[in-house]
């Protein structure tokens, strides 16, 4: 292409290219008149652009949002285990919604079944569990509910242990007791009638040794005790009283 | 504080008015060379001058482009030059396969005897004075519609199509004489009669009425060097 130099200013020059468009140039040293082959053009404002870098922006900003809120409903920050004799674990969100739910043994699988959780707290989730646990026998009056909880955040674990044991205690008041991990730690008795106490588990262990079991006789029926000499069965032992 | 606002008043007198851009440019030189300057060891000698050319352009192109609602001219500025030259740079370094011209091959023959193609140089200096003659002739008759080459070259299209549609109009002007006659008789654009019988949209010729007279203009008159020049339009058209 080829451009005829038409007007020379302090900055830029004007050309017309063979095509018919007259086009604003940096002036490399340019006359009037003359013709050149190599020219370094006005970019123009492109607002076009500039919308796009806005609605760029702005989506941007949208997409970090969304990945804060999915941080914070939908990514798991930690685990809640529910023992009663099923078992079962909820995967829990950082603002406490439950993610996902699981049976950890046959009757946990038993025990979820149909229970709704997605976006609920665990409070709730816990507190219907627990209701669904005693319809179905797995949880009596006088039993004993275990809540573990685990994260990588010492404070959220601490947190959610202590709201979720609070809430369930409230929920099972006067039915069950609730326990976390650290306070079940040794054996306890589940009591079976809540007006029984439960009995205190043995401090020392027993100081005799168990007795060896009878041994069964070498001759003769039945038995034979060596310490009784009525040995014909007539009553007496033969010793003159 | 005030010297921003000094800059930015010179800066929207330049949008406005040619003679004020020049002036801020030479005003802005210092500026402008030191901001080069910064890229000064990243270009051949020969091509230096041309590099700070290119940043006198950008500087242009900023004070064209300034909203004085973002932010200082200076800073703009700096980023403009820095964004052409980077430009400039790389374009450079794809087409820096340089060859002597003046070293002999095998046979004893330099480029420059091979690809010499015969050219004038006193004929080419005559042919750019004939053409710079016929230019200024032609700016002043468009300073008499009112209208400065820097009208036009803001006012043509940038698209193809756009330019196509210009163009059929241009041909259509060419094949019926009277309009050229009447837009030199009346001083305006005959943009009805042009659309009703090009088929180009009055809102095409309206939006670019100043690139049309421009270009009707070189067919008017006695402008042979620069109708010569458009040999690349559409057939028909260029002569």
């Amino acid at each position: 292409m080829t451009y005829l130099v038409m007007e020379c200013r302090q900055a830029y020059a004007i050309v017309l290219d063979e095509s018919g468009r007259f086009l604003k140039v940096a002036n490399l040293g340019y006359q009037v008149g003359q013709r050149v082959t190599q020219v370094v053009a006005e970019e123009p404002p492109r607002p076009q652009l500039r919308i796009i870098r806005r609605v760029a922006a702005m989506a941007a900003c949208l997409c970090l949002v969304m990945l804060g809120l999915w941080q914070l409903l939908l990514y798991p920050v930690g685990t809640v285990r529910m023992q009663i004799n099923p078992d079962v674990q909820m995967e829990v969100s950082r603002v406490g919604r439950v993610i996902s739910l699981a049976g950890k043994n046959a009757d946990g699988e038993v025990l979820i079944q149909g229970v709704a959780y997605r976006n609920r707290t665990v409070a709730a989730v816990a507190d219907d569990l627990a209701d669904r646990a005693m319809e179905l026998g797995y949880l009596h009056t006088g039993g004993v509910v275990t809540i573990a909880v685990e994260s990588n955040s010492s404070s959220w674990r601490q947190s959610t242990q202590d709201k979720l044991s609070q809430s369930l205690t409230r929920h099972l008041a006067g039915v069950a007791e609730v326990r976390t991990q650290e306070e079940d730690s040794e054996p306890v008795v589940i009591p079976v009638n809540p007006t029984q106490p439960p009995t205190e588990p043995p401090t020392q262990p027993p100081t005799q040794p168990p007795t060896e079991p009878p041994t069964q006789p070498t001759s003769g029926s039945g038995w034979d005790d060596w310490e009784d000499d009525d040995d014909d069965g007539d009553g007496d032992d033969g010793d003159d009283d | 504080m005030k010297l921003d606002h000094d800059i930015t008043a010179l800066v929207r007198q330049a949008q406005e008015n040619r003679d004020a851009a020049d002036q801020l440019v030479r005003q802005y030189l210092p500026f402008i060379q030191s901001e080069a300057g910064k890229y000064r060891h990243q270009f051949p000698a020969d091509s230096w001058d041309d590099a700070r050319s290119v940043a006198m352009f950008a500087f242009y192109e900023a004070a064209q482009a300034y909203d004085g609602n973002r932010g200082a001219f200076l800073p703009f500025a700096g980023k403009v030059i820095h964004s052409r030259l980077t430009d400039y740079l790389r374009k450079q370094i794809r087409h820096s396969q340089v060859l002597s011209l003046d070293e002999p091959d095998q046979q004893g023959r330099t480029l420059m005897e091979k690809t010499d193609g015969g050219h004038d140089p006193v004929a080419l200096l005559h042919d750019q004075t004939a053409a710079k003659g016929e230019i200024l002739e032609f700016t002043r008759v468009l300073a008499d519609y009112g209208l400065t080459l820097s009208d036009v070259a803001e006012n043509c299209p940038k698209q193809d199509r756009t330019l196509d549609a210009c163009h059929k109009a241009l041909a259509h002007a060419k094949a019926n004489p009277q309009l050229l006659e009447q837009l030199t008789r009346t001083g305006k654009l005959p943009i009805a009669p042009l659309a009703a019988g090009s088929g180009v949209s009055r809102k095409t010729l309206e939006r670019h009425r100043t690139y049309m007279v421009a270009i009707l203009l070189a067919y008017t008159n006695g402008f042979t060097i620069i109708r010569g020049h458009l040999g690349q339009m559409r057939p028909g058209i260029g002569r």
